[in-house]
């Protein structure tokens, strides 16, 4: 795979003024030593504009904006190398999964993609109590509002529709049974 | 909160699950495992891989483990995790899991056992695109098998190899 | 022979308690050396090679003067003084009573072999059939289960290991002395009652206890065992009780056993479903439990813990003024944990203590750099901080260590490899915060081509084949490399060593939050139970010359309680006789053979000898007698020498160094020269050849006999004179320093002249307000400057300075000048220099040109005084390393990275919202200080580190500065906008060249105190009597500064101590008549003993500084120089009767 071009680094290196969000993930990550155990570990690295331990750093610089143009943190795997060998014990792979939720919450457009993929997976999940992959692709091609997308998947498609991995479903039991659990969700998240 | 493998691995050793590995005495088919990451390295640690090893010992005979290199907490990850196999960057992802490939083609066995959904699909996937030609089973299809209780139609994505080991024929039971 | 009836227990015989008890011993105390190991040295037993020479060096600590108090040979080995009582395999049990005065009791543990008898001929290990892990050689070769626990100590009795021991009985077969006692029926007299409902446990365990030599009884209920119990007349000492039984249950079991048998000890049995309960147990009195099943590995190993206390029943009691704990640390093993590194699982990743092990002569490849398989180690990495730094392994510390230590190793298997050998050193900061240490680095790198790399390896991987390991890792700019490597170092980190906390609950002392012991504040040494103290790496890892530092500071704490409790007092001695002079009379030798209860010499053998020297003229008398190692033995001889005087004496005995205390005490009694009174083994050449011939024992005998009397024979029995000693020393600098090293001395008694250029006492405490742990510097100012000017031994000249000093050690003439020109002298018998050092000044970064920036030191003020006001900053940057740890000033001061936290630190504590950031190189947060760099990272402070090929810069612009620097791991440049701008500029000696000179110290080229040797002797001048502390030294924190003080001090008394300072017997002297003034000798001479006497023309041997080493006689082109004690003709005749 050819090398990720890095993008224009930040021109001022410390803002005064980090927004609350990214305080609490400096607040998680302060005790970082920049030592790279993370970087090294993660076997994704080479896929990421910025390393995660640039990333890191970005986060303690107070950067948000490179820090939200980069899809570093959108290409973890959730390996959890990096927490078990961090030697400050830091929760790295816990909180790439926070940036990828304050990111789908504040609908950064680089990430609009992925944040349309995981809503309407879960949309298909509140309905039918499972992910239905006929009516998911359908919801998330139509969210993309571009009309050449659903032909890059089409070979994959009818691979996977010979395999009996996707077709029409009839309504099962489970419709809408997750409904008060998704709204409990939502409640909570309101709070916070 | 429980992991399966830990419950497989308790009624295997209280006599529960009466599991054998006799069937591949002679065949002498090798089996590696993956160590999922989420169970492993982000719940259960070490423990737990000693647990699936010891499922998998007692349904493949403990002569036809082989582990992979590096194992259990410092195993590598399939590169399919934490949403990847589903986020549409399908090259990074195969180049992600070519040290899982490699790992796996060391061991030289024929089936790679994943016990995680997500592994599974990975790995299936590494072996076709990188031509490795070895197979992934799940845990529970390996316990079914030794314990003859495995049908035909489970064993669609098996190997020949497989295919005919101590198949269940429920009509025929009746 | 000086001895004081003060005495003082050192616990832990490492290179700490060795030098502690030196110290104490050479001041005269009597000292009671113990650890639990079985030899001593400690770690360094295990270590050959130490920086920054590569070399050992140890023996530079033995007695410089009264050599011949102690053994004078390589320290390694062991040592003995006069003062000195070692007890080995012993622990400490419990300590009562008051500072000056504490009962302490002492459990030894017995060996099954007699270190009296054992001569160490090693037929036991031949027949012994179990092997196990050598823990001398880190588990890297293996050993018997009998063994020396180090092949080089002396003396060096073979240990049985209890554990690994199968009890078959080969080995007390073969020992020829029977020094081993194997005998099952001790073990028979230990006696186990099981108590078990089910007949199977009570069998299998019957036998398998049998089987191990017990005695065994059981019983199947609880009443059964209590009938047991009381109706036997010799006590059970161990039960095992099962915890569920029918009936009376365990537990009830063991609560009547303890009300009416309380020395029984009692193991619970359990299944697990009852573990709960068993852990109750153990609160009632229980000493441990077993869950069921249980294996005999689980098994045995308890029982015979128990057996070992019971074989070593009766403490000893003794009665000590002070005590000094010197335990030394352990290391972190990587096998525990996570163990992503593989250690254990591939074999060539080793510590880097096995490396050292490795590539030791004595190690398991005798020394050659070679693997498991036979693979030459030619690629080697280190990866630094393994179980340091490293929060998730609750280590938020640095081991101090392991960056020096990793490239010493480095340089060393370049070495040993002849360069062809690539090293690698994986580190997150290189903390090179010693004295020299920045130098040492720069060199390893450019010179000898180790490459340093930034960055932490997060796993190794190995090649199933090859073995060979791959390590990945990323560099600053977030690259991944991958490297294939050999071997694998892990530079381990410390970690409490065994039994702190234990021992810190026996004693009531804190332990700080990683279990290491904690002294009180502005003490390195002293804790909060006056009269106990800790040294050397107990209270955290230190390199040896910190090591000994603190040992010698911790002996100078305990020596000030143990002398203010009137253990100053000299024992009331006979008075010496005055040595006789023998000179002119021709040799009348005593020649005293041990016959050993016959196993030397049978009749004929004896005729035969005493017909072959006698024959001798020399040769007065040849007497034999029996067992002159017993007390009635040797009464016996001094009865034969009192009886028949003669003025030489050789015995032929085993073992000579067990006469060394006995001979000196002898001499000083009937006053012949120790010179003249010798010991020749004849023992050994009886074992090291077994298939000898009874001829060739007896030739080997005579040989042995017949080069003693040779020496004897020749050696110049003229006494040396003694060095009169001015028993009053001299401190020059009044800073913290100069004040704690001046009261140290003053408080034993001695006068003590304290010279202060300035008007005023205290140096730079009176710009520190605080240190960064939180003390106030204020307040140990005040109370040290008042005890200072209290103390009537304690004569302050603030306002003068030394204008000129002559003299040498015992003898110093210094004249001071007030500021009116007014000129004191002063006659001193030792001078400590104190003179300090300043923040450097500089011009980097528009210092001088700009408000705004200015140095650490200038914050502190401004701070301080309230120009500069927290609540008014928006963004500061700090800047480390500003001109240091670069040519010309490549060093690192050690205080300012702690300087730069605290006023970080302490910054957002007044202000929460300032920006703070600080550029660094590599911060020196070392020891527990790392966790305050933790502590700042976690206050919002932001951490960008630099190159020094790419320093920062500084623009002054309208409204404020522009701070410019490239971060590495965004690998962009990056502009910080600040109001306040501090650098770190660095400690610069003010110790000017004439005045080190004067004394007859030198400099080293940053122009700090040069050490006699940075290691072994840290705070002495090669020239006697000289001694520097402070930042004079080096650059250090207060606390540090006070540590050498007090060591600076202790040193100083070990001579203050005396009236006169004898020389020693083997003492090198000049014939200056064939003396043609090469100065070749002063050159080769490496204790600065030698000089030229301009007054005389001629080379002058200072008789107290020369340590008899033999080096100016081998310099010498014409026999000039001549060591007394091993003269040309003397050794010719010794080789003469050498190859007889």
């Amino acid at each position: 795979m050819d090398q990720i071009q890095h993008p224009e680094p930040p021109e001022k290196g410390v803002s005064t003024t980090v927004p609350a969000p990214l305080r609490a993930i400096q607040e998680r990550v302060y005790a970082c030593i920049q030592c790279g155990t993370c970087t090294g570990s993660c076997p994704n690295a080479f896929a990421m504009d910025y390393t995660p331990r640039a990333m890191w750093r970005l986060v303690l610089m107070g950067e948000k904006e490179t820090l939200f143009n980069s899809r570093t943190f959108l290409l973890c795997s959730a390996c959890y190398y990096c927490t078990l060998r961090c030697p400050r014990g830091l929760p790295l792979t816990e909180t790439m999964e926070e940036l990828k939720q304050i990111a789908a919450r504040e609908n950064h457009p680089v990430h609009k993609k992925s944040v349309l993929f995981y809503r309407n997976f879960l949309e298909s999940v509140r309905r039918h109590g499972r992910v239905r992959e006929m009516e998911f692709m359908t919801l998330y091609f139509l969210s993309l509002k571009n009309p050449f997308t659903p032909l890059q998947f089409t070979p994959l498609g009818l691979r996977l529709m010979g395999k009996g991995k996707v077709g029409i479903q009839v309504p099962s039991k489970g419709q809408r049974r997750l409904e008060a659990l998704f709204r409990k969700a939502e409640e909570l998240e309101e709070q916070e | 909160m429980k992991n399966i493998y830990e419950y497989y691995a308790k009624w295997i050793r209280e006599g529960k699950l009466k599991v054998n590995s006799d069937w591949n005495k002679d065949l002498k088919i090798k089996f590696t495992a993956q160590d999922p990451c989420q169970i492993v390295r982000k719940s259960f640690g070490d423990p737990i891989a000693e647990d699936l090893r010891f499922v998998v010992k007692s349904v493949v005979g403990e002569e036809n483990f082989v582990d992979m290199e590096p194992n259990r907490s410092n195993n590598y990850c399939c590169g399919g995790g934490g949403g990847f196999l589903q986020s549409g960057f399908k090259d990074a992802r195969l180049e992600y899991g070519r040290l899982k490939d490699r790992q796996i083609k060391e061991t030289g066995a024929t089936y790679c056992v994943a016990a995680c959904h997500n592994c599974h699909a990975q790995i299936h996937e590494l072996s076709e695109h990188y031509g490795g030609g070895y197979h992934v089973v799940h845990l529970w299809t390996l316990i079914c098998l030794s314990l003859g209780i495995l049908g035909p139609n489970e064993r669609e994505y098996l190997g020949d190899d497989l295919k005919e080991v101590l198949v269940f024929h429920p009509e025929s039971e009746h | 022979m000086n001895r004081k009836n003060g005495k003082a227990l050192v616990v832990g015989a490492g290179i700490s308690g060795i030098r502690a008890a030196l110290d104490l011993a050479e001041f005269g105390y009597g000292v009671t050396l113990i650890d639990r190991a079985s030899h001593a040295g400690g770690l360094l037993s295990q270590l050959d090679y130490q920086f920054p020479n590569n070399h050992c060096g140890m023996c530079k600590m033995l007695p410089l003067i009264e050599r011949d108090t102690a053994s004078q040979y390589c320290l390694r080995k062991g040592f003995f003084h006069e003062n000195i009582q070692m007890l080995l395999s012993t622990e400490l049990l419990s300590v009562d009573g008051e500072p000056g005065h504490f009962q302490v009791s002492l459990k030894q543990k017995q060996n099954w072999v007699d270190p009296d008898l054992c001569m160490g001929c090693g037929l036991c290990t031949e027949v012994c059939p179990v092997e196990v892990p050598d823990a001398f050689n880190a588990g890297l070769s293996k050993r018997k289960a009998i063994y020396l626990p180090i092949p080089h100590a002396i003396p060096n009795p073979y240990v049985i290991d209890f554990a690994a021991c199968t009890l078959c009985g080969e080995c007390e077969k073969v020992c020829p002395t029977h020094a081993i006692r194997l005998s099952e029926q001790e073990r028979k007299k230990f006696r186990i009652l099981v108590v078990d409902d089910e007949l199977v446990v009570r069998d299998s365990l019957k036998e398998l206890l049998e089987e191990e030599g017990f005695f065994v009884n059981m019983a199947e209920s609880g009443t059964q065992a209590l009938e047991i119990l009381s109706g036997s007349e010799t006590p059970y000492h161990l039960m095992l009780a099962d915890i569920k039984m029918p009936g009376m249950d365990g537990v009830e079991l063991l609560q009547k056993t303890k009300e009416r048998f309380q020395d029984t000890t009692v193991i619970m049995m359990t299944a697990y479903a009852t573990v709960e309960t068993a852990v109750e147990a153990m609160k009632i009195g229980a000493l441990d439990y077993l869950i069921k099943p249980f294996e005999p590995d689980t098994l045995i190993p308890m029982i015979l813990r128990v057996y070992e206390d019971f074989e070593t029943a009766g403490a000893l009691q003794a009665e000590f003024g002070a005590i000094v704990l010197t335990g030394g640390t352990a290391y972190y093993d990587p096998g525990t944990g996570k163990n992503t590194l593989g250690y254990g699982v591939y074999p060539n990743v080793m510590t880097s203590i096995e490396f050292e092990r490795l590539f030791s002569g004595s190690g398991p490849s005798q020394g050659r750099l070679i693997r498991f398989d036979g693979k030459p180690i030619r690629k080697v990495a280190w990866l630094q901080c393994i179980g340091s730094r490293d929060i998730q392994l609750e280590a938020d510390f640095c081991s101090n260590i392991c960056c020096m230590y990793a490239v010493k190793e480095a340089l060393i298997a370049k070495e040993k490899a002849a360069d062809d050998l690539e090293a690698s050193i994986l580190y997150m900061d290189m903390r090179t915060f010693g004295k020299s240490f920045q130098r040492y680095r720069d060199e390893a790198e450019q010179v000898h081509g180790v490459r340093f790399i930034r960055g932490r390896a997060h796993s190794i991987t190995q090649d199933r084949s090859s073995g060979d390991l791959l390590i990945r890792y990323g560099d600053s700019g977030g690259k991944i490399h991958e490297m294939v490597q050999d071997a694998v170092i892990l530079s381990v980190g410390q970690r409490p060593a065994a039994g702190s906390r234990v021992l810190a609950d026996m004693l009531n002392l804190p332990l700080n939050p990683w279990g290491f012991f904690e002294s009180l504040p502005f003490s390195p040494t002293r804790t909060v139970r006056d009269g106990v103290f800790i040294g050397g790496s107990f209270s955290g890892l230190k390199d040896i010359s910190e090591s000994v530092i603190h040992a010698s500071a911790a002996a100078l704490s305990a020596s000030r309680i143990i002398h203010a409790s009137g253990g100053g007092l000299a024992i009331q001695a006979p008075p010496d006789s005055e040595t006789l002079d023998v000179s002119r009379e021709a040799p009348r030798l005593l020649l005293a053979l041990c016959t050993c209860d016959g196993a030397i010499f049978d009749e004929s053998g004896k005729r035969a000898l005493r017909a072959h020297f006698e024959s001798d003229p020399a040769v007065d008398r040849v007497e034999f007698l029996e067992q002159v190692c017993t007390a009635q033995g040797w009464s016996a001889f001094s009865e034969r020498v009192k009886k028949h005087r003669p003025n030489r004496v050789l015995i032929g005995a085993c073992l000579p160094y067990v006469y060394n205390a006995k001979l000196n005490a002898l001499s000083r009694e009937i006053g012949l020269s120790r010179a003249l009174m010798d010991v020749a083994d004849i023992r050994s050449p009886l074992f090291c050849a077994a298939d000898a011939s009874r001829e060739e024992v007896d030739a080997a005998v005579k040989r042995a006999l017949g080069m003693g009397i040779a020496k004897l024979k020749e050696t110049d029995p003229t006494p040396l004179p003694s060095t009169p000693v001015r028993q009053r020393a001299l401190v020059v600098g009044g800073g913290i320093a100069g004040m704690t090293a001046a009261l140290a001395v003053a408080d034993h008694g001695y006068p003590v002249d304290l010279v202060e250029q300035e008007a005023a006492l205290g140096g730079n405490l009176h710009w520190i307000r605080k240190t960064i742990e939180g003390n106030e510097t204020q307040s140990l100012l005040e109370e040290t400057v008042a005890r200072v000017e209290k103390h009537p031994n304690i004569q302050v000249y603030a306002g003068h300075h030394v204008a000129g000093a002559w003299g040498e050690v015992g003898q110093f003439f210094t004249s001071i000048e007030a500021g009116d020109g007014a000129v004191t002298t002063i006659e001193h018998g030792v001078t400590i220099l104190a003179t300090g050092g300043i923040e450097a000044k500089t011009k980097s970064y528009g210092h001088g040109t700009s408000e705004a920036v200015v140095t650490q030191k200038e914050l502190e003020e401004k701070l301080t005084e309230g120009r500069i006001e927290p609540a008014a900053l928006q963004s500061v940057v700090m800047i480390q390393c500003v001109d240091s740890r670069e040519e010309p000033r490549n060093y690192c001061s050690r205080v300012c990275c702690a300087s730069a936290l605290k006023h970080a630190l302490f910054l957002k504590e007044k202000n929460p919202s300032i920006k703070i950031t600080i550029l660094y190189r590599d911060l020196m947060a070392y020891g527990f200080l790392e966790s305050y760099y933790t502590r700042a990272r976690a206050a919002d402070i932001l951490f960008v580190q630099y190159d020094v090929k790419n320093k920062p810069s500084v623009v002054q612009e309208e409204g404020g500065l522009l701070v410019k620097v490239h971060e590495p791991i965004l690998d962009a440049p990056v502009e910080i906008e600040a109001d306040l701008v501090v650098l770190a500029t660095g400690i610069v000696p003010t110790l000017p060249e004439p005045l080190a000179e004067a004394f007859g110290a030198h400099l080293d080229p940053d122009g700090f105190f040069r050490e006699a040797e940075s290691k072994w002797r840290p705070v002495d001048a090669l020239k006697e009597g000289v001694f520097a502390c402070g930042i004079a030294h080096s650059p250090r924190s207060i606390t540090e500064s006070i540590a050498t003080a007090e060591a600076a001090a202790q040193r100083s008394l070990r001579i203050l101590n005396q009236q006169a300072l004898p020389a020693s017997k083997v003492t090198a002297v000049v014939r200056h008549s064939l003396c043609i003034l090469c100065e070749r000798c002063i050159d080769a001479c490496p204790y600065g003993a030698r000089d030229f006497d301009l007054d005389h023309t001629q080379i002058r041997v200072n008789p107290l500084m020369c340590q008899g080493c033999g080096s100016c006689v081998t310099a010498c082109l014409n026999g000039a120089s001549v060591l007394e004690g091993f003269e040309k003709q003397q050794m010719l005749d010794v080789i003469d009767a050498a190859l007889l």
